[in-house]
């Protein structure tokens, strides 16, 4: 009797809770909805470092340059074209004469140099500075040798063109303006709500956030949602075809793709591993699976009495058979990686070194004195606490013991734990990846000079760190790729480090949007995008 | 009364001063600091931040610094967030976590009390063993399982209800019932041993005896002596709804604080990690406070001098 009341009294409050309002999605049928991951840091370009920050940031600002999202080759964007010198050392941009800020104030030479010198400011603390090191003189600006920004290679010529003096030629200088430290800033903005070098700025808040991408902010609320809006005074509006965008901050996997299957989100920031096989079967049409330029390696503490051997390092390498861990343990289209620089980088090929051969890893490892896996100590394997690093590990462990019969112990850290494991060279081996800042193998490289805070594995080759600097400062192509090809020679026959695969991007979409172009930067152009039946 | 209020709330500044303090220590203790990341940044960047954030200072030096900071309601910048500083961040996400605790609370308690009646009323039926058994299930049950469980029915299955979010009424009634579940539980087992137990009393008897109906008797007299032991677990529990929201915020993509605080202890965030333990430190003092306050009331056996 009381529960039968009860039941009543539930099942109308439900009732009127559902027919009060039918519809919590949005109405709006031209708006894309987008699940993005961790909640950002911030929307200040300087400030930022991270893959869901430059999601966003992509819309809302502008660079010099963009990139095709098809070829990944440089395209006009607030710069309509630019001049480079012979010697590859000066480049000259065009801004266009339509090109203006979310608040209607023209974009002109000075915000550039507006926003590069905040970052060069020491007191902000931008951790991003060092991309823009390879302008003449960034670096001593930054480290207070220079006290004079006028002495820093960047100068107004007019308004509309802008001079960049590089210290050395780099090859990648266009295609890395798609990333947010080469972004403009309004500086008056900045200036409105504090003090322009300083952090701890409201500028970004709602209301506040000037830019001068193909959209606006339109609210912010942490934790929540950031939603912006097409900016109408976007040189390229006619093109901007979708009205708004919502982000949504969702960083537990699981909760993102039940909002992606009940309709809710049109992208996804990824999918859960466990999820990849229920798309792949019953709708492949959502799955998103394209190459991407990141490495999945394992790092070897080279100061470790055992590994600092490289035949010990080369048998571990040779002994782990690839295609089984892409293919039964990830299953998500990741290649094996048997080099270290991913594909997909323009025209440069990695030596392929690496093979599986565990005839050939048993007798490495016979000849540096450990016949059959004997006197082999105990060694460790270390990674961050996550589903896929632990599964990875354990086929890696039998695959040691079943081809070299050596011991290994898993250790799972906490992030900061393990961070800080590594930092101190703190391990014996540690699952660790690299994601390309910007496309160019020199990006991967640099990470293993001996003097580059990602080392990390206290490996250091002199004829490497030689190799790598000429390769920076090389302006042919072709010489160059031959320098940074042989560099990633040396760091495949030392081996500090084990390539395992090399990632997908994976990620779900819906059969609403069009014209999107997978790429292997992971880079989505907003304006590109197009909504289906959009036209209602 | 009002001398013992003044006592116990003058208390409350030195408790505050030895949590602030052990945090403050614990945390830097903990490997790894709050700009260690994937990707090492250039140790002039590294150095130019810890300058910023006075990292590079004595320990003993920036406790003081921060010590000051607290008695004028600063709790610094965020490291994390460089536009936030603590406090905005604080008052923008507590007022959610409380508005969920609320909820399960007023869930726990409407489900725990009726329940718990129920079971005592009909005691040793199978309506009692089953509520029983419910109970039992309730407690041994976490969040994480309920959550999913009732999103699966609820959101993926029948379509009713919304899958996350915390903008319309729809999108909170699962996130508190997840919530509210396993305290729910508690109190259908304290509210039933209360009534039976008070149901022995003499005045009950009496009032029995004075011809009063079962249901009278109950709900008029045992239920102010059966919800003595429920005041003194609500003390506790309030806090715990409001501290422990942690896992039903991450699957119903809440943005609480109790999701903050753990990125913020996994992100080494020191200056939100303070300021959060803070929060919570206060209110369950404030809590406890106000439970000794309605005890009072309940039992007129309860002196405060």
């Amino acid at each position: 009797m009381h529960n039968e009341k009860y039941k009543i009294c539930l099942i109308i409050l439900l009732s009127v809770f559902y027919l009060s309002c039918s519809s919590y999605k949005s109405e709006n049928a031209n708006e894309l909805f987008i699940g993005n991951g961790a909640e950002v840091q911030d929307l200040d370009p300087a400030t930022v470092s991270g893959v869901t920050e430059h999601r966003i940031l992509s819309a809302l600002f502008e660079g010099l340059t963009s990139l095709d999202p098809k070829t990944l080759e440089p395209i006009p964007a607030v710069a309509e074209k630019w001049n480079i010198s012979d010697d590859k050392k000066i480049y000259t941009f065009y801004i266009r004469e339509n090109a203006y800020w979310s608040n209607g104030d023209p974009v002109v030479s000075q915000d550039f140099i507006n926003s590069w010198e905040r970052i060069l400011s020491p007191k902000l603390s931008s951790e991003y500075a060092y991309l823009l090191f390879c302008i003449k003189n960034a670096k001593k600006y930054y480290e207070g040798q220079i006290k004079n920004f006028s002495d820093v290679g960047v100068g107004a010529i007019d308004e509309h063109t802008l001079k960049v003096e590089l210290e050395y030629p780099t090859a990648y200088f266009l295609t890395m303006q798609v990333h947010n430290i080469w972004y403009p800033i309004h500086k008056k903005t900045v200036e409105k709500y504090g003090v322009i070098n300083e952090r701890n700025n409201p500028w970004t808040h709602t209301g506040n956030h000037v830019s001068n991408g193909p959209y606006q902010l339109e609210e912010w609320t942490p934790n929540k949602i950031i939603r912006v809006k097409k900016n109408p005074y976007y040189w390229n509006k006619n093109n901007v075809s979708i009205e708004n965008i919502s982000f949504y901050p969702i960083d537990n996997q699981m909760t993102e793709e039940r909002l992606f299957r009940i309709g809710y989100l049109d992208l996804t920031s990824t999918i859960p591993l466990r999820k990849l096989e229920y798309y792949k079967i019953n709708k492949p049409k959502s799955l998103v699976l394209h190459p991407y330029i990141g490495v999945y390696y394992y790092r070897i503490n080279v100061k470790h009495p055992v590994l600092s051997n490289p035949l010990v390092r080369k048998a571990l390498a040779y002994s782990i058979d690839r295609k089984q861990i892409t293919e039964f343990v990830l299953k998500g289209g990741e290649q094996p990686a048997l080099y270290y620089v991913p594909d997909g980088i323009g025209i440069y090929k990695s030596p392929q070194d690496i093979v599986y051969n565990p005839v050939y890893a048993k007798q490495l490892l016979a000849e540096a004195g450990y016949p059959d896996g004997k006197n082999f100590p105990t060694i460790e394997i270390l990674f961050n606490t996550s589903e896929a690093h632990k599964l990875i590990a354990e086929s890696i462990q039998r695959m040691w013991k079943k081809h070299l019969n050596i011991d290994v112990k898993l250790l799972n850290q906490d992030w900061k734990v393990y961070l800080s494991s590594m930092n101190q060279l703190d391990y014996q081996i540690a699952r660790s990846a690299w994601i390309a800042d910007f496309l160019d193998p020199i990006n991967f490289l640099e990470c293993f000079l001996s003097y580059s805070g990602n080392n990390r594995t206290g490996w250091e080759n002199k004829q490497y760190d030689i190799l790598v600097e000429q390769a920076y400062r090389e302006a042919d192509e072709t010489k160059r790729n031959e320098l940074m090809f042989q560099a990633e020679k040396i760091l495949l026959d030392e081996l500090p480090i084990i390539p395992i695969y090399f990632y997908t991007w994976k990620m779900l979409i819906s059969s609403r949007v069009e014209n999107f172009n997978p790429n292997v930067l992971g880079y989505i152009r907003w304006q590109e995008l197009k909504i289906k039946n959009s036209s209602n | 009364m009002r001398r013992y209020l003044l006592r116990k709330t003058l208390l409350f500044i030195p408790i505050l001063l030895a949590i602030i303090t052990l945090t403050f220590f614990l945390v830097r203790l903990a490997p790894g600091g709050p700009f260690d990341r994937d990707k090492n940044v250039p140790e002039e960047v590294q150095r130019s931040l810890e300058k910023y954030y006075h990292l590079d200072e004595p320990l003993i030096k920036q406790y003081f610094r921060y010590l000051y900071g607290v008695i004028h309601f600063d709790f610094g910048p965020s490291f994390r967030k460089p536009s936030y500083t603590i406090r905005e961040w604080i008052l923008m996400r507590l007022p959610i976590s409380i508005e969920l605790g609320v909820y399960s609370l007023i869930f726990a308690l409407f489900v725990g009390c009726l329940c718990g009646i129920v079971s005592a009323f009909y005691q040793n039926t199978w309506v009692d063993t089953f509520l029983t058994h419910f109970a039992v299930l309730g407690i041994c049950i976490p969040a994480f399982v309920i959550g999913p469980v009732l999103v699966f029915i609820f959101a993926l299955n029948w379509e009713i209800l919304p899958v996350a979010g915390w903008d319309f009424p729809q999108q909170k009634i699962l996130p508190s019932i997840s919530l509210g579940f396993v305290y729910s539980a508690y109190i259908t087992r304290i509210m039933r041993s209360g009534i039976i137990e008070v149901m022995k009393k003499d005045y009950i008897r009496t009032a029995i005896s004075k011809g009063a109906s079962g249901k009278r008797v109950l709900l008029i007299h045992a239920l102010k002596g059966a919800l003595q032991p429920l005041v003194t677990f609500l003390g506790p529990a309030t806090a715990g709804l409001l501290t422990g929201s942690f896992v039903v915020e991450t699957i119903f993509q809440i943005p609480g604080l109790g999701r903050e605080f753990v990125e913020a202890t996994f992100n080494r965030d020191y200056t939100m990690i303070i300021g959060i333990v803070f929060v919570y430190a206060l209110l369950i003092l404030i809590f406890n406070l106000i439970v000794d306050i309605i005890q009072g009331y309940l039992d007129p056996r309860i002196s405060y001098e």
